[in-house]
């Protein structure tokens, strides 16, 4: 019988050391679960952004983008735009293609980044960069890093083929001519 | 004394429970770090892809690209097999002979790595018709490539063309219509 007496405190000794790796494995599966929520939940973030983008709803638009954000394309350059300045550049580009829909091709997430991979269809109906409305279809691709903190987007950093859309709107490149 | 008989199988059941519990964490861990792995591993490769192209190590190359590899880009019909892009990086080379790759960022999930880098170099030789500026231009690109089994299977590019034929001194002028 004393055996016994032996065997139960080995046995709940066992007991701990299986509870102990379960809540160390639970607490990493913890950590996991919820940066694959976040990562589902930012790509969700993104569908509705571009969602509001295409109907031009800017007030909606505002509402997911923090008061810091700032807007860069091409991705290198030094100076974004802010988040008004964004809204401006957006209505004016909706003026000059009143039509453009952007489809997502491709949306990843990784931590606090989301990708997207984009096609943007639309007719030249308004004067855009200085250039006189042509009537023109217009298609273009471009992939955006976003970042997001709190639920909100705070930055976007954006290339798309620049060259293609201005020859698809009627320009070509020659040689700087020599000033006078 | 008896009591202990009951309390022995009881106990042991208690234990099998969690030992299980902890098996199916166990298994979903396994899984999470197992996709973190190919998410690094699919990352590794894709600098070196980029590795290769700056040191125009073609063999390099090849063994980093499945035999169905295509690269895909704004403005092009069809897209390039691995032929194709070589063909590209020597004539780009041959006006460009420092051209670098700097990755500065990168963003993993499932397949796909997705890359925001700049590029630079001197413009050396002529350049499609464009006479040697030797300038250092800079042309920043996002790219998404698919990774499968350790190789580059599909490479999206997206860069700002328009950006860097400004500075190798062109400008967009109307295109006249053709008589």
């Amino acid at each position: 019988m004393k055996k016994c007496l032996c065997a139960v405190p080995l046995v709940l000794l066992l007991c701990f050391s299986f509870a102990c790796q379960d809540k160390a494995a639970k607490a990493k599966l913890e950590i996991n679960n919820a940066q694959a929520k976040v990562e589902e939940q930012n790509k969700v973030l993104l569908g509705r952004m571009w969602e509001m983008w295409n109907k031009g709803n800017f007030e909606a638009w505002k509402q997911v983008h923090a008061d810091e954000y700032v807007y860069y394309s091409p991705s290198n350059s030094t100076k974004g735009l802010s988040r008004e300045e964004t809204i401006e550049m957006g209505k004016a580009f909706f003026k000059s293609f009143p039509d453009a829909t952007t489809s997502i091709e491709e949306l990843i997430a990784d931590g606090d980044k989301v990708v997207t991979r984009w096609i943007l269809r639309g007719t030249h109906k308004g004067e855009f960069s200085g250039i006189s409305a042509t009537g023109n279809k217009v298609e273009n691709s471009g992939i955006m890093i976003t970042r997001i903190e709190n639920g909100k987007i705070v930055e976007d950093k954006e290339d798309y083929d620049t060259l293609g859309m201005m020859q698809q709107l009627g320009m070509g490149l020659k040689p700087i001519e020599a000033k006078k | 004394m008896k009591k202990y008989f009951y309390v022995v199988p009881l106990v042991l059941v208690f234990c099998f429970t969690i030992a299980c519990q902890d098996k199916a964490a166990m298994a979903e861990l396994e899984k999470y770090k197992a996709q973190a792995k190919v998410e690094q591993q699919n990352k590794e490769i894709v600098r070196n892809f980029f590795a290769a192209i700056d040191k125009n190590d073609f063999g390099k190359l090849k063994e980093l690209s499945s035999d169905d590899f295509s690269l895909k880009a704004p403005g092009l019909a069809e897209p390039w097999g691995f032929d194709g892009i070589i063909q590209a990086i020597k004539a780009h080379y041959a006006s460009f002979p420092d051209w670098k790759h700097a990755i500065e960022d990168m963003v993993a999930e499932g397949d796909i790595v997705a890359v925001k880098l700049v590029q630079n170099g001197t413009h050396e030789a002529p350049y499609e018709g464009i006479l040697p500026t030797e300038k250092n231009v800079t042309m920043p690109a996002q790219c998404l490539l698919v990774v499968l089994n350790g190789k580059v299977k599909e490479f999206w590019v997206v860069e700002d063309y328009l950006g860097f034929y400004q500075q190798l001194g062109m400008e967009l002028k109307p295109v006249e219509a053709k008589k």
